[in-house]
């Protein structure tokens, strides 16, 4: 991220994308500061396993000081054995 | 943006840098016991919120100020909502909404700004407005 500047604290919302839409978890930072608003903020969040409890879409959406900046979307899918 | 994901390792993607300390483990919520302390923002509706907006998909434009937004689903479509200047997003889902709502403003700026010398009084407005919470970079 880019043009952040002094404390933020950064929540992700995990929602399912079903007929309903429905927060599965999420998680929020410590207070992560930005120095230089020219510069890269590297945020690297590790998560622990999340039980995603059905296939299909699922969005994380990311909040910075609960202000909405952002989202990106996967597919939990089921591997068939060959 | 939107990933598949086929393989995890038991503590999920491998991470090249530092990792963020998180203030809490990961809250799951479809749990019989959920957590004593649920972040807020994990407690809304995201088909029925105001929520606090700086989505920016246009490289040339930052967003100095968030827009007050209200998400709402009717009739099988989500609506995202800036009273301020009545300007809406449209999507199936929240996301779809909100991503649909940065691009129109967005549009929106650049609209107004090529045609700033002849707008109505009314466009004049929501120019002002617009530019108290979007400039160029």
């Amino acid at each position: 991220m880019t043009d952040a500047e002094g404390e933020y604290k950064f929540t992700v919302r995990i929602v399912y994308l079903g007929e309903e839409e429905q927060i599965v978890g999420g998680l929020e930072t410590e207070g992560v500061t930005a120095s230089d608003r020219l510069g890269v903020l590297n945020l690297a969040l590790n998560l622990p396993p999340v039980q995603f409890p059905q296939f299909g879409r699922y969005e994380f959406q990311l909040f910075a000081n609960n202000v909405y900046i952002g989202r990106a979307v996967i597919n939990a899918v089921k591997l068939e054995a060959k | 943006m939107q990933v598949t994901i086929s393989e995890v390792t038991t503590r999920g993607l491998e991470i090249q840098t530092a990792e963020t300390k998180l203030l809490s483990p990961v809250v799951r919520l479809d749990t019989p016991t959920p957590p004593a302390k649920v972040p807020e923002l994990l407690k809304a509706s995201t088909t029925a919120e105001k929520l606090l907006f700086a989505l920016n998909p246009d490289g040339r434009l930052k967003v100095t100020r968030p827009f007050v937004v209200t998400v709402a689903r009717q009739e099988g479509v989500v609506t995202a909502h800036v009273e301020e200047i009545d300007e809406f997003g449209y999507g199936s889902k929240s996301g779809e909404a909100l991503h649909d709502l940065a691009k129109t403003l967005s549009e929106l700026y650049f609209s107004l700004r090529d045609n700033a010398d002849r707008l109505s009084a009314e466009l004049s407005a929501i120019w002002l407005k617009l530019n108290e919470h979007i400039e160029l970079r």
